[in-house]
């Protein structure tokens, strides 16, 4: 009897959890969890994304802002009750990840070209404050990385000044106005019109065949690392995947803003993006209106999932959207000139939610690797994302429907520099954890490519 | 399905095997018509909160067997993004093969494997409390109603039941993600009397990791209930180290309740839930207080008039600095009925 007490003690001690209680245990689960769905899919997307974001801090930033919300909320670690929060601000539309490296060139129906925020991957409905956080938390990072580290407080007070002063401008009445000025950003904005005027995209995912008939591109447009990480590769879509994304074009045609032609070929893209790096993304051709060569169409239909670690919203309050959808009606409802992109709209099939846009050499991201050592650009940069970021809230919609400019611009009157000192604390103690957490990661890394996340 | 199919196989098999098969079937429907004001709007909305259907099956001498199944919405909270668009999905909540033995006159010693209940959640999920939502520590996902794993119960009489859970820790979504085997244990001491009614005493601990980085995920609880003809009432307290993959939180659950028939066929019934979540630096608590006044459709059915009020504090919301934000104000009219029976 005593064996057997002892044998069911054994058992049931040897069963027992060996729990590892730190920091890195949670930011290993908390990125198994977000990926989770790649991981079970396409592991080796995963390693692969898990590999860029171990080669640049920023990057780890990119790929993690599930990671942020987590922190920034509930009893995260970096949850501390902002001077301007607020009740009646907590659930406008936010960009929910802006960075430096999601702001890029748009291309209006007049040909202007101009710069915005090209990613919504993220925007929901949330605590404007936290949006702005996660702002000043890029550029000490950008600062950083660029191997200006002094450069952090002065990147942070241009974007809350640019934030603050542009969002009283709007709810005193100021027309939006398009972001194209600047050294950097004319540059910027130079180079997308000339690329899109000479059909770059076209150019680089598309091939002419001996008939004269375009169709798509199979092979590197950049080849990949050495590591084997890819950076700019097109695939043929493979006979598993074709009905789904046949089946999501068709549903996609009745929700962009004018109809398109016939589908001529469909690729698919590897190596874009950063969090988004193991999301399924396909190029489709599309006949444009005439016979001509040139004006046919690219779109890249690109998988949408929840953005990770947001806070809940009341079911009243909640959007109730699938997860493409919820990214067109968030960039209709953010961006500074919502309409430009007439190609814009959401699919899903069966498990899958796509956001579906153009793709042409008009669109341009922001390199920060074009930066390292400029702190005239990064300042240009600082506030350009300031006022953008402050277009955007102040522009969308408050639940009930008025521009949002209106609440939150009675926080900010006269507090310009509140808001910097607030975003200066927290943007030194967000990046002291996460620089932490990057070489945590790192760490992990190198002991298992997937965490020990791998099905 | 394989586990309905073998739990239908084993006791088919057993029937003929042996002439004493019993079987004990469970149906449980809440669905409510709900008007919430949150968020600055107010908004009507329907919901099936719960639907369950299972049963337990004893097969000859020593097999038993229980299978649950529950609807659920394939959606996240806030998207449509599910299964076919936001559909309700029926899953697995528990399935368990195992066996009993007696010995003597009130030991029996009860053995299982499958998807298990988890066995805190499983002591308590038949009160009254139940019928205004489901349990603080469920809703909070302190704790996953079932885990793969292996069950053991050791019963004496009414009186002394002890419930000993080894599994993965993940609950019903994952599979096994680290080495370590999460341990649960329960023992229910009650006392009855027909004057008192029936006085329950219920202690909790868990021993637990989830998720590939080992997080923490501990729990003490513990609970007092008591059942009478005229009333039932308790309160119950968990304990939690590690949350959500947290493993510096430390959350506190804790339940109060009270149900009482006025008259044959109607009543009021109301609880308290209070949530605090520490991690650390930060911390988060809320209150939700229920009140419903009940008039009974039948034996088991309730039909529920009921008012929700759940509220952050101040000084430790959701939202930092914004505690409204997430305060809601619920109106529910709410059905609830929980049958069983033995064909």
């Amino acid at each position: 009897m005593r064996t057997r007490h002892a044998l069911v003690l054994g058992f049931v001690g040897a069963c027992s959890a060996a729990a590892v209680d730190d920091r890195p245990a949670f930011v290993i689960d908390a990125l198994t969890r977000d990926n989770q769905r790649w991981l079970d899919r396409d592991p080796a997307a995963v390693a692969a994304k898990y590999r860029v974001m171990a080669a640049r801090r920023f990057d780890f930033l990119r790929g993690s802002a599930g990671l942020y919300w987590r922190d920034v909320t509930a009893a995260g670690a970096g949850a501390r009750p902002s001077p301007f929060a607020a009740a009646d601000g907590a659930w406008l539309w936010i960009v929910g990840d802006p960075h430096l490296e999601n702001l890029g060139t748009r291309r209006r129906a007049d040909g202007a070209v101009y710069v915005d925020w090209n990613d919504y991957d993220a925007a929901t409905r949330g605590p404007w404050w936290l949006d702005g956080r996660r702002l000043a938390l890029g550029l000490a990072l950008a600062a950083d990385d660029a191997g200006l580290p002094a450069l952090a407080s002065r990147l942070i007070d241009v974007a809350a000044h640019a934030y603050a002063g542009e969002l009283v401008r709007l709810a005193d009445g100021g027309p939006i106005a398009l972001e194209r000025g600047g050294a950097v950003i004319a540059d910027l904005c130079a180079r997308a019109a000339t690329a899109g005027d000479a059909g770059a995209r076209l150019a680089d995912y598309t091939r002419l065949d001996a008939a004269g008939r375009r169709g798509m591109y199979y092979g590197d447009v950049v080849p990949p690392a050495a590591d084997g990480t890819w950076i700019d590769t097109t695939v043929a879509v493979t006979a598993a995947e074709r009905p789904d994304v046949d089946t999501a074009i068709a549903t996609w045609r009745r929700t962009a803003l004018v109809p398109a032609g016939a589908l001529l070929g469909v690729s698919r893209r590897l190596g874009a993006g950063v969090a988004s790096y193991p999301a399924p993304r396909y190029y489709a051709l599309l006949a444009g209106a005439s016979d001509r060569l040139d004006d046919d169409l690219l779109i890249e239909l690109k998988e949408a999932v929840a953005p990770a670690g947001m806070p809940s919203a009341p079911a009243a309050v909640a959007l109730g959207l699938a997860e493409g959808d919820r990214t067109v009606v968030a960039e209709r409802a953010l961006a500074a000139s919502p309409d430009d992109d007439v190609l814009l709209g959401g699919a899903t099939v069966g498990p899958r939610s796509y956001r579906v846009r153009s793709r042409s050499g008009y669109e341009r991201g922001v390199d920060l690797d074009d930066l390292a050592g400029d702190a005239a650009g990064l300042e240009e940069l600082a506030a350009v994302a300031g006022r953008a970021l402050a277009r955007a809230h102040g522009r969308a919609p408050t639940v009930d429907g008025t521009p949002a400019a209106a609440v939150i611009a009675p926080r900010l009157r006269g507090q310009a520099d509140a808001l910097t000192a607030t975003w200066q604390r927290d943007a030194t103690d967000d990046a002291a954890r996460v620089s932490a957490d990057h070489a945590a990661f790192v760490d992990a890394l190198a002991r298992d490519p997937l965490l020990g996340g791998a099905p | 399905m394989r586990a309905a199919l073998a739990l239908v196989a084993i006791a088919g098999g057993a029937a003929h095997a042996e002439p004493t098969l019993t079987a004990r079937g469970r149906a449980t429907v809440s669905a409510a018509a709900i008007a919430e004001a949150a968020g600055g709007v107010t908004a009507t909305r329907f919901e099936l909160e719960r639907a369950e259907v299972g049963g337990d099956v004893t097969a000859g001498a020593h097999g038993v067997g229980a299978l649950t199944l529950e609807a659920i919405r394939s959606a996240g909270p806030a998207s449509a993004m599910g299964i076919d668009g936001d559909s309700l999905v029926v899953r697995l909540r528990h399935a368990a093969l195992g066996g009993r033995w007696a010995a003597g006159a009130t030991l029996t010693v009860t053995g299982r494997l499958g998807l298990v209940p988890d066995p805190w959640t499983a002591a308590l999920v038949d009160h009254p409390a139940r019928a205004l939502g489901r349990a603080l520590t469920e809703e909070a996902a302190l704790i996953a109603p079932s885990d793969l794993g292996a069950e053991l119960t050791l019963a004496a009489g009414a009186w002394l039941r002890v419930v000993i859970v080894v599994g993965n820790g993940e609950g019903a979504r994952d599979v096994e993600r680290n080495r370590g085997k999460t341990t649960s244990a329960v023992t229910r001491v009650a006392w009855r009397a027909p004057a008192v009614g029936e006085l329950a005493l219920l202690g909790y601990g868990r021993d637990g990791s989830v998720g590939p980085g080992a997080v923490r995920s501990h729990r003490l609880g513990a609970a007092l209930t008591w059942r009478h003809a005229r009333g039932a009432a308790g309160v119950e307290v968990v304990r939690g180290w590690g949350v959500d993959a947290q493993p510096d939180a430390r959350a506190l659950a804790a339940t109060a309740w009270l149900d009482v028939p006025i008259v044959a066929a109607a009543g009021v019934t109301a609880r308290a839930d209070r949530l605090s979540l520490d991690g650390g630096d930060a911390a988060v608590a809320r209150w939700i207080g229920r009140g419903a006044a009940w008039w009974a459709l039948a034996p088991g059915a309730r039909v529920e008039l009921a008012v929700e009020r759940d509220q952050a504090d101040a000084a430790a919301a959701p939202i930092p600095g914004a505690a409204a934000a997430t305060d809601a104000t619920r109106v529910l009219l709410r059905v609830h009925g929980s049958f069983e029976d033995t064909p």
